[in-house]
């Protein structure tokens, strides 16, 4: 189980306000088992700057998506 | 009619047709489905009329992976009418594109098509209580703008609850746990069922159908293929693997340098979709862009920022903001998680109330559920570029710089695989009629037979699955000579 596999109840207290329609809480189960967490084949590991934003159709600078006669 | 307990069967020794296991959208469908066609059908609940603690402490699950979606025990309700107790009421059918493998390797597709489910979406938005799809309007060569239509929402338990307390060919039971299933020669002989007690009945039907939920499908065919000594589920390979959510989060802001060109809808969105070509074409997965308008204060944001890569195009848009006009757009997606065999349902170490392992959840997104929305992005800003509408401003996860963030939606709460559709039963555990490869008598219904998602909400596809299911049974009960009586063969007039 590496750093980001949590569940940890500020996040999900987070997203219970964002689905304001799911009114049941409940503590969130902490996981203990990594054991059958090893037996799970080929999850991914954390994907940031794994995939960088494809060029071509637009100029990307400092987050926008800007056209070529924008600059 | 709604049953005391299952031991008011013990006095009638009656086996139905049918036992319908599950009152969600799905097993509710189905059972109604097949009274209206002269079914008998037991209809059973594990849950009660309402929701209760002790109930729903048995959907505590844990998880494992990034980011963490809902707990299992918040995203899912145990109690008669299932999800439709909270469910938001979004509908949109998928399409034909939705049932193709679109990407080699991925091995999403589908052993039916859209036209295998097109008979049941009349009577499947006559059940959700839908208005007509708005035709999709094109958005240039790539895009087109695509509705939902609104269900009130229906709740299954409130709307058709009394249909079941008066019926005479349905048997209602709530408070009854469906544990496992006795096997013998290829079919399911007994359902196995903890009532609110804790004692356990004995089942009989010459038919059973499973439709707990997208995480409870998998939950019990794995604990009860366990207890079977694996003649439940013969080939067990896919069982609980292949599980799908639709990742929910926020792509970044449009910042609009003249009008948009698209009314908002009673929800206050505007959804965006490729065109089935350019999903072919691109090797990407289907997406919804939902656009609303952005919170006070982040057109002016946004402005300042823009001044700084390109000013002339910034002084244009404050022009308009100083007019009052709308200039600021939130830019939200959720799209088609590719199906893979390592997000999966497992059996915990956990046990429940009464002694099941409870359901733990493996479930990741990898760099192709960064693809997607990139392609997202960068088809839509190229459409508002060259339209002179507006320019994207970008969240930092989406260029590649950081990590999915785990304080957004991240899922819609919609459970999907698990139990997934193939013709091939080492790819899938149900073949295209939704029965148990290997098993002459038992099936799943709901949305954990989706072999791959589309970017649509699940539960109008989950109510024709479950209309067709119910057409297939009974045309299959009368074709084995297994009943007796009037029936109503075609069920595509339900309602």
């Amino acid at each position: 189980m590496n750093k980001n596999e949590t569940a940890s109840s500020a996040m999900l207290a987070g997203r219970r306000r964002v689905l304001g329609a799911i009114v049941v809480a409940s503590a969130p189960g902490v996981v203990a088992g990594a054991a059958s967490a090893a037996t799970t084949p080929g999850p991914p590991g954390p994907g940031k700057a794994a995939s960088p934003l494809p060029g071509g159709l637009l100029l990307h600078r400092e987050g926008w998506l800007l056209a070529h006669s924008d600059r | 009619m709604l049953l005391d307990s299952l031991g008011a069967l013990d006095a009638r020794s009656r086996r139905h047709d049918v036992c319908v296991i599950g009152t969600g959208p799905a097993g509710a469908t189905i059972a109604r489905a097949l009274g209206e066609a002269g079914l008998s059908v037991l209809l059973l609940e594990a849950g009660e009329e309402s929701w209760n603690e002790a109930s729903q402490a048995v959907y505590e699950g844990d998880f494992y992976g990034s980011p963490a979606l809902l707990p299992l025990s918040v995203s899912r309700l145990r109690q008669f009418g299932g999800a439709s107790n909270h469910w938001g009421g979004w509908c949109r059918p998928l399409e034909a594109v939705d049932f193709e493998n679109k990407i080699g390797g991925l091995d999403g597709a589908w052993p039916i098509g859209r036209g295998d489910l097109e008979p049941w979406l009349a009577p499947a938005m006559r059940i959700l209580q839908l208005p007509e799809f708005a035709p999709d309007v094109a958005f240039g060569d790539s895009l087109r703008h695509v509705t939902f239509a609104y269900s009130p929402p229906v709740n299954f338990a409130s709307l058709y609850g009394d249909d079941f307390r008066r019926s005479k060919r349905v048997d209602l039971a709530l408070g009854s746990y469906v544990t496992g299933f006795d096997v013998a020669a290829g079919r399911v002989v007994h359902a196995r069922v903890r009532d609110r007690d804790g004692a356990e009945r004995l089942v009989a039907a010459r038919r059973f159908v499973v439709c707990t939920g997208g995480v409870e499908n998998s939950r019990l065919l794995l604990w009860a293929n366990q207890q079977s000594g694996g003649k439940l589920v013969p080939e067990p390979a896919a069982l609980g693997r292949y599980w799908m959510e639709h990742p929910h989060f926020t792509l970044g802001h449009i910042l609009l340098e003249s009008d948009f060109p698209f009314e908002f809808d009673s929800n206050g969105t505007v959804f965006i979709a490729p065109t089935p070509a350019v999903i072919r074409d691109r090797g990407i997965l289907g997406f919804g862009l939902r656009i609303h308008p952005a919170k006070e204060g982040v057109a002016r944001k946004l402005i300042t920022e823009l001044a700084c890569v390109a000013p002339g195009l910034s002084e244009k848009v404050f022009q308009r903001f100083n007019k009052r006009l709308v200039c600021g757009l939130l830019l939200r997606a959720s799209w088609e998680q590719p199906p893979r065999a390592y997000n999966r349902i497992v059996l915990s170490d956990r046990m429940d109330a009464f002694g099941i392992p409870r359901a733990d959840l493996h479930w990741y997104l990898d760099d192709f559920d960064r693809r997607t929305p990139q392609a997202a992005v960068e088809l839509l800003g190229a459409e508002l570029a060259a339209r002179g509408i507006g320019r994207i401003r970008l969240d930092r996860w989406v260029e590649g710089l950081e990590d999915f963030p785990p304080d957004d939606e991240i899922g819609g709460n919609h459970h999907m695989g698990g139990t997934r559709m193939s013709s091939d039963p080492r790819h899938g555990v149900v073949d295209s009629d939704c029965r148990v490869h290997g098993i002459g008598n038992l099936y799943v219904g709901g949305s954990s037979v989706f072999p791959s998602a589309g970017f649509s909400n699940p539960t109008l596809t989950i109510v024709q699955l479950a209309l067709r299911l119910s057409d297939h049974l009974v045309r299959s009960l009368a074709r084995d000579g297994e009943l007796h009586g009037s029936l109503r063969v075609d069920t595509r007039g339900a309602a």
